[in-house]
């Protein structure tokens, strides 16, 4: 019951998102019923012109049904095209509304409740959940309003000239149009969530023996690992078939009623001829009308089948969005003085005082700590470095100070306000992130490196590639800076994309710079330019570089060891290697890389 | 119309095939009858007034028909998806087999997650493909002769009517289809750019966070949203003129059979009957070709799976020792593969080797020459691409070279049971595939037959119980693929595990480059050397702990030996080594 209830909820969500499209989509759908019709159209005419043709009636009495033969003829074909047009003109508003619904929606709240998730798969599930629901309305709503219109007109149209065959072919229609899809629902429901879940364990199987291929031959265990995977596909092949046998069988049923349908309108037509109640020219009209009216079933079954994929769908992006008022992880507190409109236009300022004070932050309620008591001082102009293996709580310290999270307990100030009283925004204006895989968009380079400042003028952005050793690169390409660099910049070489990336933090021209694993996946060469090109530009500017490198650290004002999401250890260089702590240790050791 | 590769599959079940066009036929015939019945019918009851309990039979005939109908139809479906299911097994299991043929080199070349997904879903257009567009290209090939050979001797101007249409629907829409296809490919660029443009701002979420751009982008998405309508529109409104001129003619055609047939009446020219009878076959006339129409996609999709899925199985095997599947056996490898007799240890021995990976790449392995004595520990070192993942590849067969020899104590490794020797060599890879399952299954895929007791003996030895037993449930708690869930250091320990559990007398060690798991540095270390214990060793090492343990370095640079000898001996000399060691003082990682 509890289940029925969710997909209610699902249901009127959806409808409420896809309302101010409703002419629009009854429009389509009307071209969609009267399609059906003209072709009930064109074949009532044409029997009833033959039927009257072969009483030999003088040929002008004929002359209205000829021309009603080719005004159906014809506008069956203009009506298709209008449907088919106007169904997917109202699909892409659908797709657009949804994107931009789904965009403002979550926006706020990422990247916590998108990152917790983690991965690009989800990225993945929700673009194909919103295409999923782009076709929402074409597959799922249209299909049950243009049968029930064709059917209702029909049977109207039926019962003026012979009511039993009405009568038939709504009893027809509702049991094979109706019954016989939601019987195969039925039958299919169960056995299409189990293949869904196996077909994960195969996917699963398939990827290690690919991925692990080398593993699998040199253990002599490829054969054995093959043949499991093969039987595996076997068996989900067979399910797979059996469910498209289902299909096809619904199909084959749905037209044996129609067949049925025609059968029982020219069946119950008999009597009434007889009787003297029904004229013998509309004797064959009826069954055809009956048949025709059957077309508008066929596409039930898989609007059926739509629906339960579209509201699968629906409750997936909506559990992402729990609320149709988004409860902000952001909540904006009124502009405060200092704050202006286009944050990254502002010119370079004077660093701030930043100050995180005994912050403690956990990711989940059931997890562990990821910070805990962490305490840092960034005055303007300091030079200082956060080091750590993976999950020593670095990144975390990153992502709270940009107010991705709001921490558990503590204070982060900038220049003695609280970070939480300030707009996201503001506090995220006067940082500048380098991070370990920056985005790159789908765009061209000038498009990419724009975004840190829009209103920016060429030079500037000249200027920007020039002090990250872009220009060069740029300037060997045909396109030049609208040169399109593909899907997450995967045109570029690594070293090429953090450059662009870079460029951003050149462009946006903040006072604090955070190179949060700037160098990590990049070869040793473009690592040190980059970090030169910052050296010589930082001056002034505060900055923070968080790594696991140990390396060029020499010269930080205060180099902070992280461990379990707790300072281990800091102080100089000097002084933490004379302290023959961790950081010593490890750097004695000579873990390094030949 | 047809793929031919397809075709060639389908043409192992010639059964389903016959089946299929012989339900085609019948449905055909069924038809007929049931137009002739129904013509019968309403002309008995219209013109000649029959009374209704005089047309039971006609009723119970076209029942009958129907239902006929009806069963040929789902078995002509249930023969096609009977075949389509045998061409997917095959199909399916023909790449697991290349993929294994070609070995995990040559795979790593391929796009691999595209195969995959080729491999599973990927091919389930099949179904279409042989369950729909086949037979239905089947009937359009039989169902309208078979109508014009009843309609023409009846009436040869509904005949002549339907015999010039015919053709015409397939031209026109493929005319169209062109020309829209062409439209398409021209907007291509924009279309998938602007498809992707949502996942593409949701994956940069965070960057435009950062940048401040991320509440401004809403707009953007609208702007987007709006020209990709716009565009695909315009191509739309093109594309479906094939939808449009597919109606337009079958149903012209039957108004115009229909007006035709009508004055031929009025003039007497044909018989009620037979005219009623053509009036109902002339949509069921069209229908196959239509149904062939809406089919199409299904066509194009099979196909390109088809061409992805035999453009894979075209791939050469290459250096793979594992081929002997291959069609030509080399004459000169008929002759027994030899065993290795590993009582005393195993020596190996490359005598000039060369090595090409691919055709015009770079030779990988110059010449090389070195000797490996039994029990003897070699560290491998040198920058990247200096040769030293290339010694671990051919030691592991899955490359062979292009010229020179490899010696397994004495016998060129050419002439052995490749599976006999992979059964005397450990691997220890930079980057473990962690497989989906329990840590148990994960190293027992070190040695299938390994007891329980050996498993946990190796592992106590090894210093592991303690990682193992860190674990929520032991060894068997469920990793997930690639080792989700499990550190860098653990995902070491747990290939240092399955190497030990060979006990196989020739360890081949890659030493990860970077262990990020600080917390298991030392255990991974202590496993290393417990593994090595008594075991000639070749190992391409990254640390100077590592290299420090070993017999001797050879220093690979540009597929040659540039320096060998003790490690100590090296530091010494003011060679290669020493300027490798210098350089890499800058990285100490954590």
């Amino acid at each position: 019951m509890e289940k029925q209830l969710d997909s209610m909820t699902v249901l009127r969500r959806l409808l409420t998102l896809l309302r101010p499209y409703r002419l629009m989509m009854i429009g389509a759908a009307a071209c969609g019923a009267l399609t059906v019709l003209a072709n009930a159209g064109l074949l009532a005419v044409s029997a009833v012109l033959i039927s009257s043709a072969a009483l030999m009636p003088p040929l002008f009495e004929l002359t209205l049904l000829i021309v009603g033969v080719r005004f159906f003829g014809v506008g069956r074909a203009a009506l298709r095209y209008a449907e088919r047009y106007f169904t997917h003109d109202v699909t892409f508003r659908i797709l657009k509304k949804i994107r931009v619904w789904f965009y403002q929606a979550i926006e706020p709240l990422a990247p916590a409740n998108l990152q917790s998730r983690a991965e690009s798969a989800l990225f993945r599930r929700i673009t194909a959940d919103i295409e999923t629901l782009q076709f929402f309305y074409i597959r799922v709503l249209a299909a049950p309003f243009i049968a029930f219109v064709s059917v209702a007109a029909c049977a109207v149209f039926l019962s003026f000239f012979s009511p039993p065959a009405a009568a038939f072919l709504i009893i027809l229609a509702l049991t094979g149009g109706v019954g016989v899809p939601l019987l195969a629902r039925r039958v299919t429901r169960g056995a299409a969530a189990m293949t869904a879940r196996l077909w994960d364990e195969v996917y699963g199987g398939v990827t290690d023996f690919a991925r692990g291929l080398a593993e699998l031959t040199a253990c002599g265990a490829a054969g054995a690992k093959r043949e499991a995977v093969a039987a595996a596909l076997r068996e989900i092949g067979r399910r797979r078939n059996k469910l498209h046998a289902l299909d096809s069988l619904t199909a084959v049923l749905i037209q044996f009623f129609s067949h049925l349908a025609l059968i029982a309108g020219v069946f119950s037509g008999v009597g009434l001829v007889a009787e003297g109640r029904m004229e013998g020219i509309f004797l064959a009209m009826t069954g055809l009308v009956a048949q025709a009216a059957f077309e508008s079933l066929q596409p039930m079954p898989l609007a059926l089948e739509q629906l339960d994929e579209g509201l699968t769908a629906a409750e997936r992006l909506f559990s992402l969005v729990p609320d149709d008022a988004p409860r902000r992880a952001e909540p904006e507190p009124p502009p405060s003085p200092g704050y202006e409109a286009a944050p990254a236009a502002v010119k370079t300022s004077a660093p701030p005082d930043i100050v995180w004070r005994q912050v403690c932050f956990r990711y989940g309620k059931e997890e562990t700590f990821a910070l805990r008591d962490f305490s840092l001082h960034l005055p303007p102009g300091a030079k200082k470095a956060l080091v750590g293996s993976t999950g020593a709580g670095k990144s975390t310290v990153v992502s709270l100070l940009l107010r991705f999270w709001p921490y558990t307990a503590g204070s982060i100030t900038m220049d003695g306000r609280e970070i939480t009283d300030m707009a996201a925004e503001e506090a995220r204006a006067a940082l500048g992130v380098l991070s370990q895989d920056p985005w790159i968009f789908h765009a061209t380079i000038r498009e990419n490196i724009l975004l840190a400042r829009p209103e920016a003028t060429a030079a500037d952005l000249r200027e920007a590639c020039r002090l990250a050793r872009l220009d060069e690169f740029i300037r060997t390409l045909p396109d030049g800076y609208e040169t399109e660099v593909g899907e997450n910049g995967l045109k570029l070489s690594g070293g090429q994309r953090q450059r662009v990336a870079l460029a951003r933090v050149f462009l946006k021209n903040s006072p604090v710079i955070i190179l949060d694993e700037a160098e990590q996946g990049l070869d040793t060469l473009t690592g040190e330019e980059i970090r030169a090109s910052l050296r010589d530009w930082a001056g002034q500017r505060t900055v923070l570089t968080v790594t696991h490198n140990l390396s060029g650290l020499e010269d930080m004002d205060e180099i902070i060891v992280m461990d379990e999401g707790r300072v281990a250890e800091r102080g100089t260089h000097a002084a933490l290697l004379s302290q023959a702590g961790r950081y010593a240790l490890l750097r004695r050791k000579g873990l390094r890389e030949l | 119309m047809i793929d031919k590769n397809l075709w060639r599959e389908a043409g192992r079940d010639k059964l389903y095939l016959a089946g299929i066009v012989l339900c085609g036929l019948l449905s055909g015939v069924a038809v007929l009858a049931q137009a002739w019945v129904l013509a019968c019918v309403v002309r008995a009851v219209f013109l000649d007034g029959a009374a209704p309990l005089g047309t039971r039979s006609f009723f119970a005939a076209l029942l009958a028909l129907v239902t006929l109908r009806a069963l040929t139809g789902w078995l002509e479906e249930w023969f096609a998806l009977r075949l389509a299911r045998g061409v997917q097994f095959r199909l399916r299991e023909a790449v697991l087999a290349h993929m294994e043929k070609i070995g995990p080199l040559r795979l790593r070349e391929e796009q691999t997650g595209e195969l995959l997904h080729l491999v599973t879903e990927g091919l389930e257009v099949l179904h279409a493909y042989f369950g729909k567009y086949l037979p239905q290209l089947f009937k359009t090939g039989i169902l309208p002769i078979l109508f014009l050979g009843v309609i023409f001797p009846r009436d040869w101007t509904t005949g002549l009517i339907l015999l010039v249409t015919a053709p015409l629907l397939p031209m026109f829409m493929m005319m169209i289809g062109k020309w829209a296809g062409s439209e398409t490919k021209k907007r291509w660029r924009v279309l998938a750019r602007m498809t992707g443009y949502l996942q593409d701002v949701l994956q940069g979420m965070t960057t435009l966070k950062i940048l401040g751009q991320s509440a401004k982008q809403a707009e953007k998405v609208e702007e987007i949203s709006e020209d990709f309508r716009r565009v695909s529109l315009g191509v739309l409104r093109i594309a479906f003129l094939s939808a449009l001129t597919l109606e337009l003619f079958s149903t012209l055609s039957i108004a115009i059979v229909a007006v035709a047939l009508g004055l031929r009446l009025v003039g007497g020219g044909i018989d009620f009957q037979t005219a009623f009878f053509l009036l109902l076959l002339a949509p069921e006339f069209y229908l196959p070709i239509r149904s062939l129409g809406a089919q199409y996609h299904a066509s194009l999709n099979g196909a390109a799976a088809a061409e992805r899925v035999y453009a894979f199985l075209r791939t050469p095997a290459g250096g793979s020792t594992d081929d002997k599947g291959s069609a030509a056996p080399d004459p000169g490898r008929l002759k027994p593969r030899l065993g290795v007799d590993a009582a005393a240890g195993i020596s190996v021995s490359f005598c000039d080797v060369t090595l090409t990976y691919g055709e015009e790449r770079e030779r990988a392995l110059e010449g090389l020459s070195f000797e490996l004595r039994a029990g003897e520990k070699i560290g491998l070192v040198g920058p990247s691409g200096g040769g030293k993942s290339s010694v671990l590849n051919l030691l592991l067969g899955f490359v062979l070279p292009d010229s020179g020899r490899i010696l397994i104590n004495g016998a060129d490794m050419r002439d052995l049971d490749i599976e006999a020797w992979r059964r005397l060599v450990a691997w220890v890879p930079q980057k473990p595939w962690v497989f989906a399952g329990s840590i148990r299954d994960n190293l027992l895929l070190g040695n299938t037959e390994a007891t329980e007791e050996l498993m946990r003996q190796t592992c106590s030895e090894l210093g592991l119980a303690e990682f193992v037993a860190d674990l929520p449930d032991g060894y068997a708690t469920r990793v997930g693929q690639g080792g989700r869930g499990l550190s860098g250091g653990q995902i070491q320990l747990l290939a240092i595990g399955r190497a030990a559990l060979r006990r196989a007398p020739l360890l081949l060690l890659d030493e990860a480059t970077a262990n990020l798991d600080l917390a298991r540095e030392e255990t991974v270390q202590n496993a290393l050397w417990r593994l090595m214990r008594d075991k000639t060793v070749v190992a391409a090492a990254h640390r100077l702990q590592t290299t420090m343990r070993m017999d001797r370095i050879l220093v690979l640079q540009r597929g040659r030996v540039s320096e060998s000898g003790a490690p100590a001996e090296l530091m010494r000399r003011d060679g290669a080594f020493r300027a490798l060691r210098q350089a890499g003082l800058g990285g100490a990682g954590l």
